[in-house]
């Protein structure tokens, strides 16, 4: 297949894809973390950002996390289409229009300097990985395909832990910690990429997994043994 | 059409759902992370009074109000899941085939929020045992916000089951949880922050306040629960009045009597 018929056939893909994944995402979490997060932002417009706009990343990354959610998994299990690349899809839906309410969010709040941004958007990465994270291996353990329902609990028990904490030990800071802004980009890119991670390592597709091949190599030559037999 | 079932039946019914539901939430994950909070609350407390002198439970006891604090929020969620499994399994259509209707099941999982309540009371009880074993006072006022800990997991399971008949999303009672847990009030007291449900008040009378409102919130969510199960009309008003007219009331004492404008302030 030529270059430029393979870029055809994944932009037509992509098209399809984003359509159908558009159709089968719950809408209903993300919308209504939106919505919370805006009626946030707007009941505390002109007080200090760090609050509300954390209150707003946990919100807008609980609601993503629903975007793995997918009844039909099972069904489609089977098809062509790996389960990784049926996730990124779901992903290239949900994630624009959560990213664009942050940054709209963040812009009409308004923050005290460039490193307090810089510490919010870290934190919303970290929050939005973590959420992936825990929604790829909720979604994947599953037997109905949904993991969004973990999500909120799962990060709330987490922070709530991280919070037990003393502060300099805190590994998902919310609010100052000792040693300045430094330490809180930090965590909450570690956070951000361990999330990442565990939602790359969840969406391997089950039939290519490593045990599913050592299983097959196991199986087919004492298969053709019995042929040959 | 469904076969009329007798009230002695429906009790029953009630009685084996509320068991097996009870059951079923002492074991359910976000019940079980709760209580990991609670005992991390204790066993800090616990620490403190074994390592330092002179504790007392002013000083310290905040540890445990804030792990059975978070164990109250987090029954709130499981008792959500638990309220919403018949649509998650699909199974809705199939239970309103059976005798005992949707507002027998309801009632029997409001029942079943006593078994967390009594996991709760024996812990606290447990702590306090050791509390008063080391010499450390534990007064009027504050028996009653160990018994304001225990209100608090029937007042937000009721509500967990209330969000789940009306808002049957998964997603709704997480959000009101870290809303409770974000939005505390601030270190500056105003004579509001006396009806927010974690409030610690300084004064016995109060206090018990506070436990009147928060049991006249726990009659609302039910009655707002039962509402939507179709349940009979009248004893649901009745549950819903009976609870408005304590909240109201109470309500209205802690709102006047807690932080007056003249007087000391006696939020916690």
């Amino acid at each position: 297949m030529s270059p430029r018929v393979r870029a055809g056939a994944v932009r037509r893909f992509a098209a399809h894809g984003a359509g159908y994944a558009a159709h089968s995402v719950p809408w209903f979490p993300p919308l209504l973390a939106g919505l919370v997060s805006t009626l946030v932002v707007a009941a505390r417009h002109g007080h200090e950002a760090a609050a509300p706009l954390e209150a707003v990343a946990i919100a807008l990354a609980c609601g993503a996390g629903f975007a793995f959610d997918d009844p039909a998994f099972q069904v489609l299990a089977a098809s062509p289409t790996p389960l990784w690349r049926r996730r990124l899809l779901r992903l290239l839906v949900v994630m624009p229009p959560t990213v664009l309410l942050w940054l709209l969010l963040l812009r009409w709040q308004g923050t005290a300097s460039s490193q307090e941004t810089l510490a919010l958007a870290a934190q919303f990465a970290g929050l939005v990985g973590l959420s992936l994270g825990v929604a790829g291996v909720a979604s994947r353990s599953s037997s109905r395909g949904v993991g969004g329902i973990a999500v909120a609990p799962t990060l709330f028990v987490a922070l709530i832990l991280s919070t037990t904490l003393p502060p300099r030990w805190r590994p998902l800071p919310l609010g100052d910690i000792p040693g300045g802004w430094l330490p809180i980009y930090l965590r909450w890119t570690a956070a951000a990429v361990i999330g990442a991670l565990i939602s790359l390592l969840s969406s391997r597709d089950p039939a290519t997994s490593v045990r599913s091949r050592l299983a097959r190599r196991v199986r087919v030559p004492s298969f053709s043994r019995t042929l040959r037999a | 059409m469904r076969a009329r079932v007798p009230a002695s039946s429906i009790s029953g019914v009630v009685v084996s759902l509320a068991r097996v539901e009870g059951r079923r939430s002492l074991v359910h994950p976000f019940f079980l992370a709760g209580l990991g909070f609670a005992l991390i609350g204790s066993g800090l407390f616990i620490r403190a009074s074994l390592t330092r002198s002179q504790v007392t439970w002013g000083d310290q006891g905040w540890t445990v109000s804030v792990g059975f604090a978070v164990l109250a929020i987090l029954t709130m969620m499981g008792a959500n899941h638990a309220a919403l499994r018949d649509r998650r399994e699909r199974t809705e259509e199939q239970h309103s085939m059976l005798p005992a209707g949707a507002p027998a099941r309801t009632v029997g999982l409001l029942t079943a929020m006593l078994w967390p309540a009594v996991v709760t009371a024996m812990l606290l009880a447990g702590v306090a045992g050791f509390a008063a074993a080391r010499g450390i006072l534990i007064g009027g006022v504050e028996a009653v916000h160990l018994l304001e800990r225990v209100v608090d997991v029937l007042t937000f399971g009721a509500l967990g089951i209330a969000i789940a008949a009306w808002l049957p999303s998964p997603f709704v009672v997480p959000l009101v949880g870290w809303a409770m847990f974000l939005f505390t009030p601030s270190e500056r007291p105003a004579s509001w922050h006396a009806i927010a449900p974690f409030v610690n008040l300084r004064s016995s009378e109060l206090a018990m306040w506070h436990v009147a409102y928060l049991i006249g919130l726990t009659a609302i969510f039910a009655s707002v629960a039962l509402a939507r199960s179709s349940a009979r009309l009248p004893s649901v008003l009745a549950s819903g009045v009976i609870g408005i007219g304590i909240v109201a009331t109470s309500a209205v004492i802690l709102l006047t009597s807690a932080c007056p404008a003249h007087g000391p302030c006696l939020l916690g």
